[in-house]
């Protein structure tokens, strides 16, 4: 404000100034006084104007000179800063390296928690989007939506601008070139491109008409499937064959547009065909729940408003869709809708993983900041004769803090730099070793965010070690009193520095503990009997088109002669399929009613059911623990059987015999049970084996339903059972050559798919653990080596007054262990609080495991006195002569 | 104030003052008693402007000011042409001087 003030007493000054003159010369021409003013006045023009006009001018100046007076200074800071850590490159070199270290593990990580949890859907209304579905507490279970549900809340809800609908699938497509192909499905109605704003970018999205009825058979492809097996040749108007069916092209989709799964698992998820959804309004509601909805809230309704709305909906639906939903379907399920904000379920539970992650991340961030402040304190200690022969020639506190930022800051600022690229090179890698189970992946890279967040940190740091006392002034004095004499290291340093290094042991304990209960719990996870074989078993996918296998019989014609083509390949010992393969999860689930169970109470249950051909026990290796599977010949005789796993089997029937026992499964026909299967993982290996019914293809069963749909699997004696493919490929050929051989895969890469998240987690959380071990290590030997030369002296005269060497080896491995066993004392205690946080993530241990405890202890230990080791022997061979004579 | 006032050309007032200052430091109170008597008060200039142009040169970088003492003893803020401010004028005379020619010549023409 002073400022200011005097700036405007110049511009009076100056004008004053003229005034008089002008005034002066016209009186000494004769004028008075009062005329000379009033001339004077009109040969100026607007006093006002003028006057603020150059203040103006001399503001903006002074504001210029101000800030290249600054520019100048800040270039003169950096350009000694840099000169004099020139002067010193080890110093350099380490404290760079482990910032940047540490700095760019925290922005890789960080960078992928932003792509993945934090950054919106690639919708435009991404915070109106909502998963539209059901809830059944009661059996524990969560169903899509069912048509006639869905066709009642269009026309009842009112929470909603719109509910997209679809159902993915997959089919044999085939070109006009005549190649077969398969292709994945996506059933959409007319308003799921709206609602998630998505649109072709040739031709034209579904009309209204075209979903009634039947619907009509139109098609809108994507741009990769046209390029990939149209020949990306002009398709608007051109056909191809989708199951048999005859289907116009009429919108291209660019690859960008994605529906929610899309998003979710990235390419290997990829929907080819769009198809027109067709639900008749005619037909009676069903029970059938395969419909995912997404709803669009309505501008100013609440999640919670638009649920409300819809369970009051929900309530009275034994009224409004009797032939579905009976009133004890709703007691015992207690069905209720659910709305899932998109984000939420896009993201799934991975952000969980990932936030530990940025956790460890950070804690090695920690460590390298402890470690490089300590290398800081250790310069400021060698500099300081420097630093007061500055002060005492005048050099201002503010000066030498100034100075002192500027080399902080230029280390900090390098070290992010290197940060910035050190992580660009492991989110690449990262996305590269990633398990495909993990959301959002591909979009993981180098953000604007995370270029910040490392930016910010690297300034951050550097200012913080910029400002962290140096020694204070009142300790100038004293050190030019001591005239640089010191015999030894002032306890209040030591003090700092050895606090700092049992911050990062503790640290490094927590590190190092988390990691191990993982890799821990990842060991029992490879110990798991799965229940089946995964050596050597070959499995592909096949979609039979419909119009060649009209019913259950055809397709059944088809599975047998496939699977004695196969069988009788050489190194093949058994070939069958199923709707789904164990770890592939299950699909939905049957209302399966016992007969006669053994608790009379026991009613219907929703059970997953997995449609069987003969083989697929042999060929999985799945024990038949009682009874029998049946074969081709007995299926053909048209037997009604049923195998249930082992644990299903004590469900229903208790300890009694389950053989021949009768099951309703979805319609009314009974079927008898023939064998029970071995209770196995059909989820994932960390979960407890899932109940499930196993049904053969034939006769059909309910509904008439025939399965074109099937994972085949194969037994093989090979040890790569790819290798199999080509003479499978050419068995299917012979067979029908309509019919393409999809996703060939060796059971042992599902299992290993199946592990990979935590296999990924437990591989960078050691990766983290061990940079911090190594930091660590570092910064041990750097405190302990520097306290032995700086108390050189001391020890010099400790051996002149006859202390053996071995005494001055445990002096300073004791100080050593000392430090070592603070941290871990102090890691241990933090490893219980954090403790929590992974145990969600763990399988067969518990997150404060104290055999991974002691282990990690006795690790550090090691480390540790391997750390003090070196500086120990280098104490031991001091000679007392030569270190007195330096003092 | 006989003669009839002249209203200043655009940009003239710049080469006036650069003029003014080029035998030396001038405060702007000597800036005006120049320009005023040189042109024997053909030119209606405002004092104010004068200011607002030496202050923008010295913003330009073309002169430096300081605070001293006037002939009489007073404090007053003179202005000081530097090299910039000398390669100005310069330009600005051969500028004037081609105008001042050119003008010349379509006055002297016949059709």
């Amino acid at each position: 404000m002073r400022r200011n003030d005097e700036r405007w007493d110049d511009v009076d000054a100056e004008l004053r100034f003229h005034f008089e003159e002008r005034v002066e010369e016209l009186v000494a021409r004769g004028l008075s006084h009062e005329t000379a003013r009033r001339q004077a006045d009109s040969e100026f023009g607007d006093v006002h104007a003028v006057r603020s006009g150059l203040v103006a001018i001399d503001r903006r100046m002074r504001r210029r000179r101000r800030r290249r007076e600054a520019l100048t200074l800040v270039l003169a800071d950096l350009r000694h800063a840099a000169r004099r850590l020139r002067r010193s490159p080890g110093f350099l070199f380490a404290t760079v390296l482990t910032l940047a270290l540490g700095i760019g593990a925290v922005t890789a990580v960080f960078g992928t928690v932003d792509a993945i949890a934090l950054r919106m859907l690639p919708y435009p209304s991404a915070e109106r989007l909502v998963r539209v579905q059901n809830t059944l507490p009661g059996i524990d279970d969560t169903w899509a939506l069912a048509r006639g549900q869905f066709l009642h809340y269009r026309e009842h809800a009112r929470g909603f601008d719109a509910i997209g609908l679809y159902r993915t699938g997959a089919g044999t497509v085939r070109s006009s070139s005549g190649d077969a192909a398969y292709a994945r499905i996506a059933l959409v109605n007319v308003d799921l491109p709206r609602v998630l704003s998505l649109d072709v970018s040739e031709g034209r999205l579904f009309r209204e008409e075209e979903s009634l009825g039947e619907g009509a058979s139109v098609v809108i492809v994507a741009e990769s499937f046209r390029r990939a097996v149209l020949g990306g040749a002009h398709v608007l108007g051109s056909t191809l064959e989708l199951d048999g069916r005859v289907h116009e092209i009429v919108g291209v989709l660019d690859d960008d547009v994605r529906l929610p799964e899309e998003v979710r698992y990235g390419a290997s998820s990829r929907i080819d065909l769009w198809v027109p959804l067709a639900l008749d309004p005619a037909e009676p509601a069903q029970n059938h729940h395969v419909f995912r909805g997404v709803g669009m809230l309505r501008d100013g309704i609440t999640l919670e408003a638009a649920h409300a709305d819809l369970a009051s909906l929900v309530r009275r639906f034994p009224e409004t869709l009797p032939t579905a939903y009976s009133d004890r379907f709703m007691e015992e399920t207690g069905y209720a809708p659910e709305l899932v904000r998109l984000r939420d379920e896009v993201v799934g539970g991975s952000d969980r993983v990932l936030w530990i992650l940025l956790g460890a991340v950070c804690v090695v961030l920690l460590i390298t900041c402890a470690n490089v402040a300590n290398l800081f304190l250790v310069r400021a200690d060698g500099r300081r004769r420097e630093m007061t022969v500055r002060t005492v020639l005048g050099a201002g506190a503010a000066d030498l803090a100034r100075h002192r930022l500027a080399e902080t800051l230029m280390v900090t600022s390098l070290a992010g730099l290197i940060g910035i690229a050190l992580a660009w090179a492991g989110m690449r890698a990262l996305v590269q070793i990633a398990p495909p189970g993990i959301p959002r992946l591909p979009e993981v890279g180098l953000t604007p965010n995370s270029v910040a967040l490392a930016l910010g940190l690297s300034l951050c740091i550097g200012i913080v070690f910029g400002l962290l006392p140096s020694g204070g002034r009142g300790a100038e004095s004293r050190v030019l009193a001591e005239a640089g004499r010191s015999l030894t290291l002032s306890r209040g340093r030591r003090n700092v520095r050895n606090a700092l290094v049992a911050a990062q042991i503790g640290l490094c304990f927590t590190l190092l503990a988390g990691a191990g209960v993982l890799l821990r719990s990842f060991a029992h996870l490879t110990a798991v009997e799965p229940g089946f074989e995964t050596d050597g078993v070959l499995t592909f996918n096949l979609v039979l088109p419909s119009p060649l296998y009209p019913d259950a019989a055809a397709t059944a014609v088809f599975y047998e002669r496939l699977s004695q083509r196969i069988a009788a390949l050489p190194g093949v010992s058994a070939a069958g399929g199923g709707t789904s393969l164990p770890l592939g999860g299950i699909p939905g689930c049957t209302g399966t009613t016992p007969v006669a169970p053994a608790n009379p109470d026991q009613g219907g249950e929703c059970l997953p059911v997995i449609f069987i051909t003969p083989g697929y026990f042999e060929a999985l290796g799945i024990a038949i623990v009682r009874g029998t599977a049946p074969d081709w010949t007995s299926l053909r005789a048209g037997a009604r059987v049923a195998i249930p796993s082992a644990g299903l089997a004590r469900y229903f029937w208790g300890s009694g015999d389950a053989l021949d026992q009768a099951v309703i499964v979805g319609g009314p026909a009974e079927s008898f049970v023939s064998g029970l299967a071995a209770d196995l993982a059909n989820d994932a290996l960390d979960v407890p084996p899932v109940d499930v019914l196993y049904i053969p293809i034939l006769p059909p069963a309910y509904g008439a339903i025939t399965v074109r749909q099937l994972s085949f699997v194969v037994k093989t004696t090979m040890r790569d059972p790819l290798a199999l493919v080509p003479a499978v490929r050419t068995a299917l050929r012979d067979i029908d050559p309509s019919v393409p051989l999809n996703r060939p895969q060796a059971m042992t890469d599902i299992v290993a798919t199946s592990m990979s998240r935590l296999t990924f987690t437990a591989t960078l959380l050691a990766l983290a653990a061990l940079m911090a071990l190594i930091v660590g290590a570092v910064g041990i030997y750097g405190v302990i080596s520097c306290t032995v030369s700086l108390r050189r002296a001391e020890i010099g005269i400790r051996v002149a007054l006859g202390a053996h060497a071995s005494h001055v080896r445990s002096l300073v491995l004791g100080e050593t262990l000392r430090i070592a066993l603070i941290g871990i004392v102090a890691g241990v205690g933090v490893t219980v609080v954090l403790g929590r946080f992974v145990a969600s993530l763990l399988y067969g241990v518990r997150p404060v495991d104290p055999l991974t405890l002691a282990v990690v202890a006795g690790l550090l230990i090691v480390v540790a006195a391997l750390a003090g080791w070196i500086p120990a022997m280098r104490a031991r061979r001091v000679d007392p002569l030569e270190a007195l004579r330096s003092v | 104030m006989s003669k009839p006032e002249l209203d200043l050309l655009l940009g003239t007032l710049d080469v006036l003052v650069l003029r003014a200052l080029s035998f030396g430091p001038l405060h702007g109170y000597a800036v005006a008693r120049f320009i005023r008597e040189g042109s024997d008060g053909a030119f209606r200039i405002l004092d104010g402007a004068l200011y607002t142009a030496l202050h923008r040169m010295e913003e330009r970088g073309w002169v430096v000011s300081s605070w001293g003492q006037s002939e009489k003893g007073k404090r007053a803020k003179f202005y000081k042409l530097n090299a910039a401010g000398k390669r100005a004028l310069k330009a600005q005379e051969t500028r004037w001087a081609d105008y001042v020619a050119a003008v010349g010549k379509v006055m002297r023409a016949s059709p």
